[in-house]
């Protein structure tokens, strides 16, 4: 009989024998010990626009440099990404760079920002905190994406490190998370509550599948509870559902689903609500919450008007408005 | 190593003649949905435009792929051109090969672009072909409808396009696993058949009130009753409560799923005929971790030869 492990990153805490595989595919117990087989191994590698994470209240039109391995903990049928997390590192192939590499190659594109997406950060978590540490000290951003499903320990470990995160909340019953991204709630609110309280810049996006999720009383119930727990100034998404992986046969959901969904989400009393994946009159324009008037306007992911003071204000009114902006905007792209 | 790096490749004259070579001229990028204008002399005959302007969620394999397409006024397409991808597969480069392009000209926008029927894919590459297959069909119906609509009487009469009709019904029925259990729930009837059984009870035992024999022998035949119905709505909530209970993540290990299935296969793995319509319903039971051992040695040969990393991990402890 070898050695047992017990991994402590995420709420499923599993036990492995020798030679065996998490749940993420991607922690293994070799020799007694808990090895990641992802550090430093990234499988893509890309520049992107920061409204593509979508991030919208952290210096928008700049560049992030984005990184993803493969593996994730959930296995949501709706996954977009569905070929990088759902499998094996050792059935690929992988690029190598270490986390010097990563800072010094995000400075070769100019980028501000070095964004952890695509698939799921918890899973390579190492990977993430080292090379964090690194950007901050050359003064670039960390963006991380993720579905939040992980312990609070490792989280507030992480969270001294990071600038900017976006969190999937999927649905907000416990029947959904468990049927069809097979996973849980509570541990996904508990992470929002904690991010809220650190310095990180918090948006939630919110996916609406037809027929799955697309109660309009059950989006009120989430709103409100955003409201009383963490606050008005969190921007909300909501994105549009297109068939992937699991879900061919459904439809792409309805544009006037995710607008009666933000008008819903104005109604309780939020101030940032936005739909993404779709082009819509008003769905990507930032709003001021005192004065009503149209601050940044987007098209897909250009800045067409930018209308905030270097000290963060409103440039009508004088209110302050949550977020990291530009001290010199137009001449850094 | 290749890094992709193809955010901000400039388009230039040589394209759209590429793309459109019955223009004479072409107009500057503008508009609300951005396009270049396309003129024979002083007539407007089409519209170039980039996909991912249009509709930049459309991906290939590993990222978006920018296309070139140009649109005649009659609703067909002259060429296509791929300016820039970001695959990293190996069959994907030869998207922007002549005779793949060459496909799409003198097509109708009605048609389906369907890979394997209309259009002829790429071994090895079968998503970035469907991906630009995808995007051309969505984009070009999109902007012919904005800038060349069809007047009401050719719509119903030329038309060609498939429609596929869509209803709820047919979605829960097509997908496999039903995880909305609409049907009877008899959790929320208990409560009033137990009542509405409470009350029979008292009625019938007022009216036997003067016999106090036969009350005591009827009063012994409704506890008995009672007990029995009492196990019955137990048991039914046992069975119940997987689907019910809130998340408890040390227990248990393996949890069950209700699928519809069809039997393919003989007991001895012969396939099956599917000659009959009806379907079954299956327990299945599910490890929920441990999926699978690894194979040392491949693992550690990929260690060794920098493909995986071998670094120990931060958070984890060990257990008896």
């Amino acid at each position: 009989m070898g050695k047992r492990v017990q991994c402590l990153l995420c709420p499923f805490k599993c036990i492995l024998d020798e030679n065996q595989r998490g749940i993420c595919q991607v922690r293994v117990n070799l020799n007694g010990k808990l090895v990641s087989l992802v550090y430093g191994k990234p499988a893509a590698v890309h520049v992107d626009p920061i409204e593509k994470k979508p991030i919208f209240h952290l210096l928008p039109s700049a560049k992030a440099f984005s990184i993803a391995t493969f593996g994730c903990n959930l296995g949501c049928k709706f996954c977009q990404n569905w070929q990088l997390s759902q499998s094996k590192p050792d059935e690929n192939k992988n690029y190598s760079l270490n986390p010097d590499e990563v800072v010094r190659l995000a400075k070769h594109y100019n980028c501000k920002s070095i964004a952890y997406t695509y698939s799921e950060p918890v899973v390579f978590y190492e990977y993430t905190y080292d090379t964090s540490i690194i950007a901050r000290k050359n003064k670039i951003k960390n963006i991380f994406v993720s579905a939040g499903f992980i312990n609070p320990k490792p989280l507030r470990k992480l969270a001294k490190y990071l600038d900017a995160a976006n969190i999937d909340l999927k649905g907000f019953t416990e029947e959904y998370y468990r049927n069809v991204c097979f996973g849980a709630l509570k541990p996904v609110l508990k992470t929002l509550e904690i991010l809220a309280e650190e310095n990180v810049i918090l948006e939630i996006t919110n996916l609406i599948i037809p027929t799955l999720n697309d109660d309009l009383k059950t989006i009120k119930k989430m709103c409100k509870w955003i409201y009383r727990n963490l606050g008005p100034q969190f921007p909300l998404h909501f994105s549009r559902f297109f068939p992937m992986y699991k879900l061919r046969n459904l439809p792409p959901t309805p544009v006037g689903t995710l607008i009666n969904a933000r008008k819903v989400a104005l109604d309780v009393g939020l101030y940032f609500v936005y739909i993404g994946n779709v082009y819509t009159e008003d769905g990507e324009t930032t709003f001021c919450p005192n004065c009503h008037r149209k601050i940044v306007v987007r098209y897909g992911y250009n800045v067409m008007k930018y209308n905030i003071t270097p000290q963060g204000k409103c440039k009508y009114c004088g209110e302050k408005i949550y977020g990291v902006w530009w001290k010199e905007y137009g001449k850094t792209i | 190593m290749l890094l992709p790096f193809t955010l901000w490749s400039k388009i230039t004259e040589n394209d759209l003649r590429y793309v459109m070579p019955a223009a004479t001229a072409f107009s500057v990028k503008y508009g609300k949905y951005p396009h270049w204008n396309a003129y024979k002399g002083n007539e407007l005959i089409g519209i170039c435009y980039i996909t991912t302007d249009i509709d930049p969620t459309i991906k290939g394999y590993a990222g978006p792929i920018k296309i070139l397409v140009g649109l005649y006024k009659n609703r067909t397409i002259s060429g296509i051109k791929v300016i820039s991808h970001t695959e990293n597969i190996p069959q994907a480069y030869r998207i922007t090969e002549d005779w793949f392009q060459l496909q799409f000209t003198g097509k109708d926008i009605a048609e389906p672009f369907i890979v394997g029927k209309d259009i002829q894919g790429i071994t090895g590459a079968t998503v970035s072909a469907k991906s630009v297959a995808l995007a051309v069909k969505k984009t070009a119906r999109i902007m012919a409808d904005y800038f060349f609509p069809l007047k009401r009487k050719e719509v119903f009469t030329e038309s060609k396009t498939e429609t596929q009709k869509f209803s709820p019904k047919q979605a829960e029925k097509e997908i496999s696993i039903s995880y909305t259990e609409k049907k009877f729930n008899p959790t929320q009837y208990m409560l009033v058949i137990l009542i509405f059984y409470i009350l029979l009870c008292i009625g019938i035992n007022f009216k036997l009130r003067k016999n106090k024999k036969i009350l005591f022998v009827v009063f012994l035949f409704e506890l008995l009753l009672l007990i029995v119905i009492l196990k019955f709505f137990k048991n039914y909530k046992n069975k119940v409560s997987i689907f019910s209970t809130s998340y408890n993540p040390g227990h248990p290990q393996y949890f069950k799923e209700k699928i519809l299935t069809q039997p393919s296969s003989d007991i001895s793995g012969k396939p099956l005929k599917s000659t009959s319509t009806k379907t079954e319903e299956i327990l299945i039971l599910k490890p929920k971790w441990g999926i699978g051992k690894i194979n040392k040695k491949d693992i550690e040969k990929q260690i060794k030869s920098g493909n995986l990393s071998g670094k120990e991990a931060y958070n984890y402890r060990e257990v008896k």
